[in-house]
């Protein structure tokens, strides 16, 4: 909203001499960023009590609370990143741009997706009570599928022939062009595989908070680089006209995450839901075909792939055979399991992450 | 008063709801209590042709219209949308007959048919100036009364679980309502005198609901020779109205009965009379209309356990021999009649399963009877219990509910608020939950606790199902119930199961009281078993039997092995070297362990002290000092840790100190 009435008044010929920063993207991120963690650690208290007060308790695990149990913390705080996104973007966001908008609806759109969910757990006081795996799937799709499909139509501002186009990391040129119907099936595929497997590595007091943090941050960074005509073209990057404000859209859900996880560290006083998990999960999926970095995923997000991985072997494979192949899966669990206390598990899956985001670095400068 | 000003000259009641019985009868019962309370102009009954309402509604003076309305769930994708049109064009006559009608409330009491007029109240809404009240009798709603909850100001509910499946937040528990028959008092003698019996007959009512069930006319006809036994009985038998293409109630039942020789039966319309040595013993109605005064005059109700029939049997304080309906959802009838089995308010018959039909076991039938009809003490006490279950305050409710509806007072009603989950869902959904429950019974009481009986009929057709996990639940029944006697069959199919299955079978073994010899054959199977679950509660089934387990060497030696075995799970070790410690004597204890003191791996340095505890507690270790020694060397410091969040262990403890004041 600010680069816009900036823009006005410059173009009607009034000028302040210091509103110029706002042209910077990265003065507009860091911003952007500062609002929306100042925005949850000023009002996160006050939210908490509320979704306490409307009975927004989490009820995973016994059904008797028990001094060690978690159950009755207040749920759905992801209501407070999408809240302080909204309200941060508002200020230093561009929306002229399209990938913002996109952005904005699809974030938005899952969130309201994952709150449904939590209500009904929170309602029929079981987390078993959620929307059924049909309805969620159904849901989602609904939004998954027309994203595919504006991603192949002209309202995408992206280059036209790059659309389609495979980049795969540490590989400088495209490796081969896809016809529209199956890069749209693939868009859909893959949507909702990064949706769910953010999803389902939100089981631990900050565990999501932090990788989330992490992975979002190296696609900030390409984002900068990809939008950025002179480094895009020093890197050897497709240079994507637009994708700049996505660093602005990242670092202030950054920002937002962080302020959450001040709360949502062990112990956690509220927990994310899965209004939150599946939101920064459609965020992922969408800024990895924003930037063409959709096969940097399994790098960025290495750990989340092998949670769903781990979760999808045990759950569908390991059914059938009618035995465990973990311990306990989604993979998070085998380590409390085998005696890791939460807070070192998710430590350590913290550093587990930014060795993968450093991998993914990596692949900036080897090509 | 508002209420006096506002509706001077009284007011429009429409009802509606029907199918069953079950349906239609609370309908008028909330018609006859409103009537009582309030000056009610004009009445009007939408109703289905041909189905209970048609049957019932006349007798009550109420005039009746038709409208078209279909069931819903359970039909395949073309005929849902032929229903929906059924629905839909229901919908429409409703309204024309609202627009008509001009109501000031519509009572709608369930049943398919209710759905279009709740819609079509809703629609009209705006125009008209009226009050929806539905009225759920059942436990568990059926789709269309989901759908209707929303639509409605106020729900009635007869459960307070029934919230946690209604989508409407606007319940109101009510109880029951039974009709003023029931509500008054009454003198058995004077009303066996009224329908011409001697007062020292018994009299027994059979009766499976207005529709009629085939399982209770079956065994009854099956069984007439040894009904005819007893003296001084009579036995009123209601057959039903049931006549669909595969089952025709009364022709079929009579046709079972004329084929039963040395009895004589005489049909007559519609009654059927049996006389043994001329002497009248039966008598089987096909809809019995006046049927609360044979329910008043009877001595024991022999009944199906639907929400209707037993809130009749509480209200009349009746002996009753329930036989609950198999496989409704949720098993909801027999919970019901669980539930009240459990305070003492009456007896319990289940329906078996056998050959892909349901049927009720002739002999249990017979002597439950008869031993209800040999022991009055037994009968009164039951009847004395029914009597203080049944709930007391529905015409209160509803007449003050019904108040504040028509005063548009909405806001002032009690709605129930939070959420009753039934018992039943929660084993349904975890069903280790009701392994947890089945496990926490007392052995005494495991032959006569109901939910054990009940389970235990339900093995069969979990163990023949061809979805192994249906079969797991069967094996994890027989594991906590302790039926000793299935433990051969598990044996005998242990190697064709599936890994949680196998898994399952031991478990099942370590509930056992008792050793038996096969056990030692399925720990050495277990042992060499690819998974590791299985491993691990093998040797977890020798710790539990180790004693009897002691003369197998072959199985101690390669327990001992697996303690060594590379690759090997940490679950199976932990396992294994808790069992060390019960084979090994001190010394070879602790020198086979000692690597492990300082292992990498929390649970196994944890299962060393398991280990050392297990043997002090069976004191198998003689020399305990050299264990202290030994134990001084391992590591501590671990990564695992339980929380303790304080302030909660305060708050629990608060709150315990203050009920503990209280008591």
């Amino acid at each position: 909203m600010i680069k816009i009435i900036i823009d006005l008044c410059q173009a009607n010929g009034i000028h302040f001499g210091f509103f110029r920063l706002v042209n910077y993207i990265t003065f507009r991120a860091l911003m952007g960023m500062v609002f929306s963690l100042f925005f949850c650690l000023v009002y996160g208290g006050d939210l908490i009590v509320l979704l306490y007060r409307k009975g927004m308790k989490d009820t995973s695990g016994e059904d008797n609370v028990t001094p060690y149990s978690k159950r009755g913390t207040p749920t759905a705080g992801g209501l407070l990143i999408i809240i302080s996104t909204m309200f941060s973007l508002f200020f230093w966001g561009n929306f002229t741009n399209t990938y913002v908008i996109v952005l904005l609806v699809g974030f938005i759109y899952t969130g309201v997706v994952g709150f449904i969910d939590d209500f009904l757990k929170v309602r029929f006081k079981s987390s078993l009570s959620g929307l059924s795996q049909m309805g969620k799937t159904l849901m989602l799709m609904a939004f998954i599928l027309p994203f595919a499909v504006f991603f192949l139509s002209h309202l995408n501002p992206m280059p036209e022939q790059l659309k389609t186009l495979i980049y795969l990391p540490f590989y400088k040129t495209p490796v081969l062009s896809l016809p529209p119907i199956i890069y749209g099936s693939f868009i859909v595929f893959t949507m909702f595989s990064i949706v769910n497997a953010v999803n389902i590595v939100d089981g631990m007091d900050g565990l999501l908070g932090g990788t989330g943090i992490i992975a979002i941050g190296v696609y900030t960074v390409f984002a900068y680089v990809i939008g950025n005509s002179a480094l895009s073209s020093y890197l050897l990057f497709p240079y994507i006209p637009g994708v700049e404000e996505i660093v602005i859209f990242c670092s202030i859900l950054i920002g937002a995450i962080a302020g959450f996880l001040w709360f949502n560290t062990y112990p956690a006083e509220v927990f994310m839901g899965d209004t939150g998990s599946l939101a920064i999960g459609s965020v992922l999926g969408m800024v990895a075909f924003f930037l063409k970095q959709e096969f940097l995923f399994p790098i960025v997000g290495g750990l989340f792939v092998f949670e769903i991985f781990s979760s999808f072997l045990q759950e569908k494979i390991g059914f059938k055979m009618g035995r465990r192949i973990f311990y306990r899966a989604p993979y998070h669990h085998t380590l409390t399991y085998r005696g890791i206390a939460e807070p070192k598990a998710v430590v350590r899956l913290w550093l587990i992450s930014i060795v993968f985001a450093l991998i993914a670095l990596l692949s900036l400068k080897i090509r | 008063m508002a209420f006096e000003r506002n509706f001077k000259r009284g007011i429009n009641i429409l009802l509606t709801g029907g199918g069953t019985g079950g349906h239609v009868i609370p309908c008028v019962a909330i018609y006859e209590i409103l009537k009582e309370n309030f000056n009610i102009r004009k009445a009007l009954y939408l109703g289905l042709k041909g189905k209970a309402e048609d049957y019932i509604v006349p007798s009550y003076n109420i005039p009746l219209h038709y409208i078209n309305s279909s069931p819903f769930a359970g039909f395949s994708f073309f005929k849902k949308i032929r229903a929906l049109l059924k629905i839909s064009r229901g919908v429409f006559e409703s309204m024309l007959e609202i627009i008509r009608f001009k109501p000031n409330l519509i009572v709608a009491a369930g049943g398919y048919v209710s759905a279009p007029v709740v819609v079509a109240g809703f629609l009209l809404k705006p125009f008209f100036k009226y009050s929806i009240v539905l009225d759920e009798q059942n436990l568990v709603p059926g789709l269309l009364n989901k759908v209707a909850s929303l639509f409605a100001d106020t729900v009635f509910v007869n459960f307070k679980e029934s919230v946690y499946f209604i989508w409407s937040n606007h319940c109101v528990y009510t109880g029951y309502p039974v009709r003023k028959e029931y509500r008054v008092d009454y003198s058995v003698e004077e009303e066996k005198r009224k329908l011409g019996f001697k007062e020292k007959e018994k009299i027994v009512l059979i009766t499976g609901g207005s529709i009629g069930a085939r399982t209770i006319n079956k065994v009854v006809a099956n069984s007439i020779e040894n009904l005819a036994e007893f003296k001084d009985t009579v036995f009123v038998h209601s057959i039903g109205l049931n006549s669909s293409k595969d089952y025709n109630a009364f022709e079929d039942t009579v046709k079972i009965l004329q084929s039963k020789g040395g009895l004589k039966f005489e049909v007559e319309g519609e009654i059927i009379r049996g006389f043994k040595e001329e002497k009248l013993f039966y008598i089987g109605m096909r809809f019995i209309r006046n049927i609360f005064e044979y329910q008043k005059a009877s001595d024991l109700i022999v009944s199906r356990a639907g929400a209707g029939a037993i809130s009749e049997i509480l209200a009349l304080s009746k002996a009753a021999l329930l036989i609950p309906k198999r496989g409704l959802p949720g098993d909801h009838q027999e919970l019901n009649a669980i539930g009240i089995a459990e305070k003492g308010g009456c007896e319990v018959l289940f329906e078996r399963r056998i050959d892909g039909e349901d049927c009720i076991d002739k002999n249990e039938f017979v002597s439950t009877v008869s031993e209800l009809l040999a022991r009055d003490e037994v009968r009164k006490k039951l009847s004395r219990k029914a009597g203080v279950l049944f709930y007391d305050k529905t015409e209160e409710v509803i007449v003050d509910t019904v108040r504040r509806l028509l005063n548009g007072e909405k806001e002032e009603i009690n709605f129930l608020s939070g959420v009753y989950e039934p018992e039943f869902v929660k084993f349904q959904r975890y069903f280790d939950n009701l392994v947890h429950y089945l496990d926490a019974i007392p052995e005494k009481e495991r032959s006569t606790n109901l939910y054990a009986r009940f389970y235990s009929l339900k093995i069969d057709e979990y163990l023949g199902s061809q979805d192994f996990m249906v079969v797991n639940r069967g094996i994890k029944l027989i594991g906590s119930l302790r039926l000793n006697d299935r433990y051969e069959y598990l044996y005998r199919h242990f190697d064709s199961f599936k890994g949680f299955l196998r898994r399952n079978v031991l478990i099942a073994f370590k509930k056992s009281d008792n050793f038996y010899e096969f056990f030692a054959e399925t720990v050495k199977k277990g042992l060499q078993d690819s998974y590791f679950e299985v491993r691990r509660e093998a040797i977890s089934l020798f710790i539990r039997f180790f004693r009897e387990m002691s003369c197998f060497d072959e199985i101690k030696e390669k327990i001992l092995e697996k303690i060594y075995e590379r690759f090997e799970s940490f679950e199976v070790i932990c396992e294994a070297i808790k069992a060390s410690a019960l084979i090994l004597d001190e010394d070879r204890f602790i020198s086979l362990n000692r690597r492990f003191l300082t292992h990498r791996n929390v649970r196994i340095r944890e299962a060393i002290l398991d280990a050392v505890r297990l043997a002090m507690k069976f004191s198998s270790f003689e020399d305990v000092e050299k264990l202290s020694v030994f134990l001084k060397k391992m590591l501590i410091t671990t990564s695992e840790f339980k929380p303790v969040f304080s302030v909660r262990q305060k708050y629990f403890d608060t709150l315990k100190a203050l009920e503990g004041k209280n008591d």
